[in-house]
């Protein structure tokens, strides 16, 4: 039992523990909630993390450079490429690989693909925890299939790729293959995004709950070291992708999706917002793709010099930084996540208080929790 | 005006019950994987109808998870005499087909192995020097 | 009584619990199958004619299953919760009418007795919250019997407002006076007022919060396994029918229908289409915040429904004629 600080709510008599998960229909994965209740007023709240660890940090120090892409992949399983392109990247610079051209811009488009289809688990997630029956969930889900499709036709799998190497990608995407999905992103796509947004911020209901609803400004939220697009909703520019570009960023024209209310339906527009402009993204990379090699060759029995590397990345849920050690053998000294849900969650204790038990979800719905990422 | 978002959401739904919808009838109705998806691993055979493999062990090394095995000819290094795969252990990376300098391995799309045994998940690519064709599919 | 009396009492009895039976195993499959579509699936497909015994099915299972009574539970009050659910729910359902003299009981005050036994269902979730000696339970029936109270006030008020223009509570009577124009004509605001209030009673999206699952698992019946859950969807079902009767009776004319002869199956039509409305709710809309439920109540819905039912008293002294 964890004793939390008694504050007092004003007309309150007595709290209530109340354990929300682990196993709980609304916690994205097995999180624990502690929330003490004053009626249905959040009086404190504490997440208890760890149901799934599976120990990939020390797994990989076990495992050769190239054998690791495939734990990067279980990370944050619902943005498998943004892991995977995060630690090939940490790697390539500690080794000094040159990528190809065409590779960087291969990656670059599955990434931004992949940033879709997270933020569209994270809209199907939302919409189901504010109680919309799956209708939402499933629309999102029928896209999110399509690019999956792709996905697999591509790499090989759905939700497990492993398809980046140290040096480029595993497979080549064909010009068909490339069209297709132009003409998926480009004209189906857009409508249906049109009417996620009408089913959850056109919805007056949906804002009933969510104006106003967990407001913080974006100095809190630095402070408490929340990034990503649950930040740019407090009016932060902050995007690692303009701030320090890396893939092909800074070759194509986007422009970083910010609101500055600040308050959960502000969270819910910059993500849809963040659906679209990645939509547009991709659609600029098929146009401008490049021909050439796509993988330089790379030893198999790759020893990368003594030293360390740190990369950050803008993964769909903020920033996710990769730290790589290495002692000069076959195998990393050290690799380190830095998890950017892992933080945003670290903010919840501050976030929660003062809430109705109805707004936890909201305000969970609106940092995106992926527990794979968090307990690693 | 209060009530015309949902209004709107209303319509939307309206409009997706009178369209088809886009269940997959699983069991009844059988999706073919793209062709390079990675499912069970299968053996080439080589011309001779003898198994590809060269005991190069290069998958085996590679392999993250430990799932293959393999014993070698004592008289001929090049030369498998068995070769099994624990499938319950492979996470279908695609390393060892990557790999394998000979092209011998390659995946099946066959991705209908369930079963309640776990050893039924062993299986053998190659048994005393012969290709088994275990792993292979042959699909409508 | 004499014998004829009991008898007619018996096989009507016997008619309304087959009528629950077809209604639950009809309204879960069309429930279902509807909001299936609604969500790009197909809902039941297998078993019967597009899934229509997958009910049936689903009962056999429901019955097999182990009857769990957690350890700390009040072994009383959580063997006779869910009867204190149906029980009320299944005798509202007794003044039903379905055509002129045809139901089990034509009382005069037949909209009164159905309001005072559903009056009763706030008590059988709150015994049933309250016994499971679960969290989760206790929020979710607090919920349900806070909702149910605050909502029944306008729903009765905008009732009355039919009976004011009916000048009775038989519900004959009330049908038989929509037999030219149907009072959601005469009375808009009253029947948007009962509607909502309706779909707050029935627990229905966006009002379902006592169940809401995202929040509190499955609200008051999280502990329930088997028959017992079983009963308490099966009182819920009843309250759904009896709620889209109620709406069909008041507002949408009954076994009326214009320039038509009168039927049953007008009302048994309107019922279903009652019906569909609210799962097409349920299969679009997201949950209101509990706050926000009280407040549509007490501060909209109430207010509007005393206006309502005071402009509808002095229009009907004012034409006697037309309301
Ligand atoms: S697919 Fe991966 S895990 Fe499976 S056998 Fe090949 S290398 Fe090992
Ligand atoms: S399958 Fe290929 S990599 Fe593996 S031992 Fe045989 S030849 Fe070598």
């Amino acid at each position: 039992m964890v004793n939390f600080p008694r504050k007092g709510v004003e007309g309150s008599t007595e709290t209530m523990l109340l354990n929300v998960g682990p196993q709980h229909p609304s916690t994205h994965g097995v999180l624990h909630m502690m929330c003490e209740i004053s009626g249905e007023t959040i009086v404190s709240a504490k997440p208890v993390i760890g149901y799934l660890h599976r120990g990939i940090e020390k797994l990989a120090e076990s495992r050769t450079w190239q054998q690791d892409i495939v734990l990067t992949d279980r990370l944050d399983y619902v943005a498998q490429f943004s892991n995977e392109w995060a630690y090939c990247r940490a790697v390539e610079r500690l080794a000094g690989i040159e990528v190809p051209e065409r590779a960087e811009w291969l990656r670059t488009l599955l990434v931004e693909m992949n940033r879709i289809t997270s933020h569209l688990i994270w809209y199907a997630g939302v919409t189901m925890d504010i109680g919309a029956l799956g209708t939402p969930f499933i629309y999102a889900w029928v896209a999110r299939e399509r690019i999956f499709d792709f996905y697999e036709a591509v790499t090989g799998a759905r939700v497990m790729p492993n398809w980046m190497r140290l040096g480029g990608v595993h497979t080549d995407i064909d010009s068909a293959m490339l069209k297709e999905m132009r003409d998926f992103l480009e004209r189906d796509f857009p409508v249906e995004v049109d009417e996620y947004e009408a089913l959850l911020v056109g919805n007056e209901i949906v804002q009933s709950r969510m104006k106003g609803i967990g407001v913080f400004s974006a100095e809190q939220l630095v402070e408490w070291g929340v990034t990503g697009p649950a930040l740019r909703a407090s009016g932060s520019e902050r995007d690692l992708r303009k701030d320090v570009p890396y893939g092909v960023y800074d070759r194509l024209d986007f422009r970083v999706c910010t609101d500055d209310v600040g308050d959960s339906l502000a969270r819910c527009r910059v993500r849809l917002a963040e659906i679209r402009e990645s939509a547009r993204m991709c659609v600029q990379i098929i146009d401008g793709m490049p021909g050439g090699d796509v993988r330089a060759k790379v030893s198999r029995a790759l020893k990368p010099p003594v030293g360390d590397v740190c990369v950050r990345t803008e993964s769909p849920r903020g920033e996710l930084g990769v730290l790589v050690a290495s002692d000069g053998t076959t195998k990393p000294l050290r690799f380190r996540v830095r998890s950017p849900i892992f933080y945003n969650l670290s903010a919840m204790p501050h976030m929660l208080p003062n809430h109705l038990l109805a707004d936890m979800l909201v305000i969970f719905g609106g940092i995106d929790t992926s527990m794979g990422e968090i307990d690693r | 005006m209060f009530g015309s978002g949902l209004l709107k959401g209303l319509g939307i739904t309206l409009r997706h019950a009178l369209g088809r919808p886009v269940t997959e009838l699983y069991p009844f109705e059988h999706k073919n994987p793209p062709a390079n998806s990675r499912t069970f691993i299968a053996m080439h055979v080589n011309e001779e109808g003898a198994p590809a493999c060269r005991a190069c062990n290069t998958c085996i090394v590679g392999c993250p998870d430990r799932v293959l095995k393999l014993v070698k000819d004592p008289d001929d290094p090049k030369r498998a005499v068995e070769f099994v795969v624990n499938s319950g252990r492979c996470t279908y990376c695609g390393l060892c087909v990557e790999n394998c300098p000979f092209d011998a391995l390659y995946f099946t799309q066959d991705y209908e192995r369930a079963t309640r045994d776990k050893g039924a998940l062993i299986y053998h690519l190659i048994e005393d020097g012969a290709c088994t064709h275990e792993g292979e599919v042959d699909r409508p | 009584m004499s014998a004829a009396m009991w008898i007619h009492a018996l096989l009507w009895l016997v008619g309304l619990l087959l009528l629950i039976a077809v209604v639950t195993v009809m309204g879960v499959w069309w429930e279902r199958k509807f909001i299936g579509h609604l969500q790009r699936r197909r809902g039941p497909l297998h078993h019967g004619f597009h899934g229509l015994l997958q009910l049936p099915a689903d009962m056999v299972k429901m019955i097999s299953k182990e009857d769990i009574v957690p350890d700390s539970a009040d072994p009383w009050l959580f063997q006779i919760g869910p009867l204190m659910v149906v029980v009320p729910a299944i005798a509202a359902m007794a003044a039903l009418m379905f055509a002129p003299g045809f139901g089990l009981l034509d009382m005069n005050h037949g909209l009164f007795y159905i309001f005072a036994f559903q009056t009763l269902l706030p008590l059988g979730f709150a015994v049933i919250g309250w016994s499971c000696a679960s969290k989760f339970t206790l929020i979710g029936a607090l919920r349900a019997a806070a909702q149910l109270i605050s909502y029944e006030i306008p729903m009765l008020l905008a009732a009355l407002g039919v009976v004011v223009a009916a000048g009775s509570m038989r519900l004959t009577d009330i049908i038989n006076a929509q037999a030219g124009v149907w009072y959601i004509f005469k009375e808009p605001l009253g029947f948007a007022i009962f509607g909502i209030a309706v779909l707050a009673e029935m627990n229905r999206t966006p009002f379902d919060l006592p169940e809401a699952e995202s929040e509190l698992v499955a609200g008051y019946q999280t502990e329930y396994s088997g028959m017992k859950f079983g009963f308490v969807q099966l009182a819920e079902y009843s309250v759904l029918f009896t709620g889209s009767y109620l709406v069909s009776a008041l507002f949408l004319g009954g076994w009326n229908m214009p320039f038509l002869p009168a039927s049953p199956l007008w009302l048994l039509l309107k019922i279903v289409a009652c019906m569909t409305m609210t799962m097409w709710f349920r299969g679009t809309f997201p949950r209101l915040r509990v706050d926000s439920l009280m407040s549509l109540s007490w501060k909209w819905l109430l207010p509007i429904a005393l206006v309502n039912i005071m402009a509808v008293a002095a229009l009907a002294l004012a034409l006697p004629g037309i309301y």
